[in-house]
């Protein structure tokens, strides 16, 4: 990964096969500056990349305003750990660890 | 939805019939963006508001005029969009097909107008007539951002109002843009049909159907934003400390003890006062009456006028002081705060953290509670919350438990709110214990997700503050516990006057249940009270007093050999019964199942029993 940072379409390529496994496998990726949701620490930013939620939660969580391409910030962890506060769309939501594991974020540059 | 005349009353049970005259209008919106303060403004009716989502789950509806024109206002409850099919969606969706309303008023929230347009733009394709009211005004300016109205109105082709619904502004221009909005043939659609350029599965199609909308409505609100929208508001900054990791859970239990203490404090005095003052208006009855036959003097005073009196002393100072603060923390905003706190806890017992919600209704009333339900998505976990409602004690239970803990554990009134406090804390650990055995065998299931607006705090609008909590529910859950007590206190009468061979028919009762109240270290008396007091809990404590015979309040059970410890199980007792008998009926006209039901009854009163039996071996230990 080191070495193919250094060329910007490598790199996009790289990202773009990362993204196709992990579609495939409905899982979130940690790496570089993609990462789950979840993992997101609190006061920063980043941009919604894909949403692994199946159904019913999937739909909420599209309507509001986890798709990609919609910025979020993580605002406030609860003191168990869950739930989580994020601001998206001017609104503070609190999502589940177990549910914000499933969306994946690209950090804010 | 909330403690209101409908949701504690006898609009219980009847549907609501919507009336046909004038023309027909829909109130749609998110949830939480004012709508039902809306409907109060245009309608002047008082429709529960509070700030938390999800408390209107019924259609309400209202009637209005304006120049000569008659029109009928519906609110339906928040939603997100139509695509979705939580419960609350399907009734809004079904109403806007089926009752086909003349026109669709959709509020926004213009403090967060990028997520708001969404449903508008959902709306415009399913009705033809739609005007955008663009709610909360005042609290965008003062938050630095400002709306290009004109703007807005040209990209969604449809008529903008902007308006703050709480003081009134913008109402006088919404109802003079009514009529033409009728008149005309309905809005262009802008925007092209999303199903028709979209293929794929079912499944994602309904994901892509979900963002769409999010995504165009946003695409429109950001040209028509300007000002500064990143400004940290008083409410982020008041969040700091209300939902910080150490402060957070602190201020809740604070905020908890501070009420409680406040009830306690505030009622103690004005219960005594209030039995002297019906104990001379009493004697005075006493006198005015003495010209009349004994078989209806004895039953008219001793009967229905001391149970009601009794009743009113108990309950009415508490529920004066406890609605006003409970009201005052409902439309701050502090309420999905706490199920914020709470969700990990419920989470772990199979259950999520609207049940808090729930459960801090059902310290209003439990029917409430239970209907309240409706907020959770998941069957499952609605099923859990229901069954689990009654133990949270409501204020019918309130008082007693009040009046016991001042009698046997002092009266020092910060004292005996720490020990109301456990009392209350056991009933939330017995909820979430019980939620757990619960989910772990008869309610077994997927733990579902939740996700969860945290609206701002507002300002709460004092004035109307104080007439709902006041007369919305004071008065009328008052006026409830009266009109039951009153007949009540005439079988009472008639339980203790009727005394073939000297016992009375209550003694009776007392003396069968006896053995078995013995065991749960009370007496019969108290079981026989709980049995009687099913129709509404406010009687427990009357009824008691009656059975034992002995004077008008709690100090007096001293005199009937009662130890702390009988005390302390009455009260466990109290607190772990079974529900009242409208709370039964709600929960079966929630849930449709009897099982549900009878666990509704069985769960609490089993919770109940083991407790004593546990206490009264504990005691037997130490003796």
């Amino acid at each position: 990964m080191e070495t193919l940072s250094h060329f910007p379409a490598e790199r996009r390529m790289v990202r773009l096969r990362l993204a196709v496994i992990t579609a495939e496998e409905g899982k979130c990726l940690t790496m570089e500056n993609i990462m789950p949701l979840s993992q997101l620490q609190e006061g920063s930013r980043a941009v919604v990349d894909a949403v692994f939620l199946k159904s019913a939660m999937g739909r909420r969580a599209r309507e509001l305003g986890f798709f990609p391409g919609t910025e979020v910030q993580c605002l406030r962890r609860a003191p168990a750990g869950s739930p989580i506060v994020y601001s998206v769309l001017d609104t503070a939501i609190a999502l589940r660890k177990t549910d914000a594991k499933q969306i994946q974020v690209r950090l804010w540059d | 939805m909330g403690l209101t005349f409908s949701s504690t009353g006898r609009n219980l049970r009847k549907t609501p019939i919507l009336p046909q005259t004038g023309i027909t209008i829909a109130l749609m919106g998110n949830p939480n963006v004012g709508k039902s303060t809306l409907f109060n403004a245009l309608t002047g009716k008082n429709q529960h508001t509070g700030n938390w989502p999800g408390k209107t789950v019924e259609l309400a509806t209202g009637c209005f005029s304006h120049k000569g024109q008659n029109y009928t206002l519906v609110d339906l409850p928040g939603t997100y969009s139509l695509v979705s099919k939580s419960p609350e969606e399907e009734v809004a969706n079904d109403y806007l097909l089926c009752a086909n309303p003349r026109l669709v008023a959709v509020v926004c929230d213009a403090t967060c107008l990028r997520r708001n347009l969404a449903l508008v733009l959902q709306v415009m394709q399913k009705h033809p007539r739609v005007i955008v009211c663009l709610n909360l005004m005042d609290e965008a300016k003062r938050d630095g951002i400002r709306v290009d109205i004109s703007k807005l109105e040209r990209l969604l082709g449809v008529p903008v109002v902007p308006m703050s619904a709480g003081t009134g502004q913008g109402m006088d221009e919404f109802l003079d843009r009514l009529a033409p909005t009728l008149k005309s043939d309905g809005h262009q659609h802008t925007l092209l049909s999303p199903h028709a350029t979209f293929t794929g599965s079912k499944e994602r199609k309904d994901q892509f159907l979900a963002q769409y909308f999010v995504r165009e409505g946003e695409k429109i609100a950001t040209q028509c934003l300007g000002g500064n929208t990143k400004r940290k508001t008083l409410s982020q900054r008041m969040d700091t400390i209300a939902m910080g990791k150490i402060t957070g859970p602190i201020c809740m239990l604070l905020l908890l003890f501070l009420t409680l203490w406040i009830t306690i404090i505030g009622a103690n005095y004005p219960s005594q006062m209030l039995q002297e003052c019906f104990d001379r208006l009493g004697l005075l009855l006493q006198k005015a009456l003495t010209s009349t036959p004994d078989f209806i003097r004895l039953p008219l005073l001793d009967g229905v006028y001391a149970t009601m009196t009794r009743v009113i002393a108990v309950m009415l100072p508490p529920m004066a002081i406890f609605f006003p603060l409970f009201t005052l923390l409902e439309d701050w905003g502090y309420l999905p705060r706490v199920a914020f706190f709470t969700d990990h806890a419920f989470q772990c017992c199979g259950s999520c953290g609207k049940q808090a919600l729930t459960m801090c209704m059902g310290l209003g009333c439990n029917a409430a509670g239970v209907m309240g339900c409706r907020i959770i998505d998941s069957p499952r976990e609605r099923n859990i919350a229901v069954i689990t409602n009654a133990m949270v004690p409501c204020n019918g239970r309130f008082p007693m438990l009040i009046s016991l803990i001042s009698a046997f554990f002092g009266s020092k009134g910060a004292y005996s709110a720490l020990i109301l406090m456990a009392f209350l804390l056991l009933g939330v650990v017995m909820t979430l214990l019980q939620s757990k055995l619960l989910s772990h065998t008869l309610l077994r299931g997927d733990e579902s997700s939740f996700a969860m607006e945290l609206p701002p705090f507002r300002r709460p609008q004092m004035r109307k503050l104080l007439y709902r909590s006041f007369v919305d529910r004071t008065l009328f859950v008052l006026g409830r516990a009266v009109m039951v007590a009153a007949p009540a206190g005439l079988i009472l009468w008639v339980c203790t006057a009727i005394a073939p061979n000297g016992i009375s028919l209550l003694t009776h009762i007392s003396n069968f249940l006896e053995p078995m109240g013995r065991g749960l270290g009370v007496s019969g008396a108290v079981l026989a009270a709980f049995l009687l007091g099913t129709p509404a809990n406010e009687l427990v404590l009357p009824i008691l007093l009656m059975a034992l015979g002995v004077g008008d309040s709690a100090l007096d059970l001293l005199g009937a050999g009662w130890t702390w410890q009988t005390a302390l199980c009455a009260m466990v007792l109290c607190l772990f019964h079974w529900p009242c008998s409208t709370t039964i009926l709600t929960a079966y006209r929630e849930t449709k199942r009897l099982s549900i039901t009878a666990l509704t009854i069985l769960v609490p009163t089993v919770t109940g029993v083991a407790l004593c039996l546990l206490l009264r071996y504990f005691f037997a230990l130490m003796a």
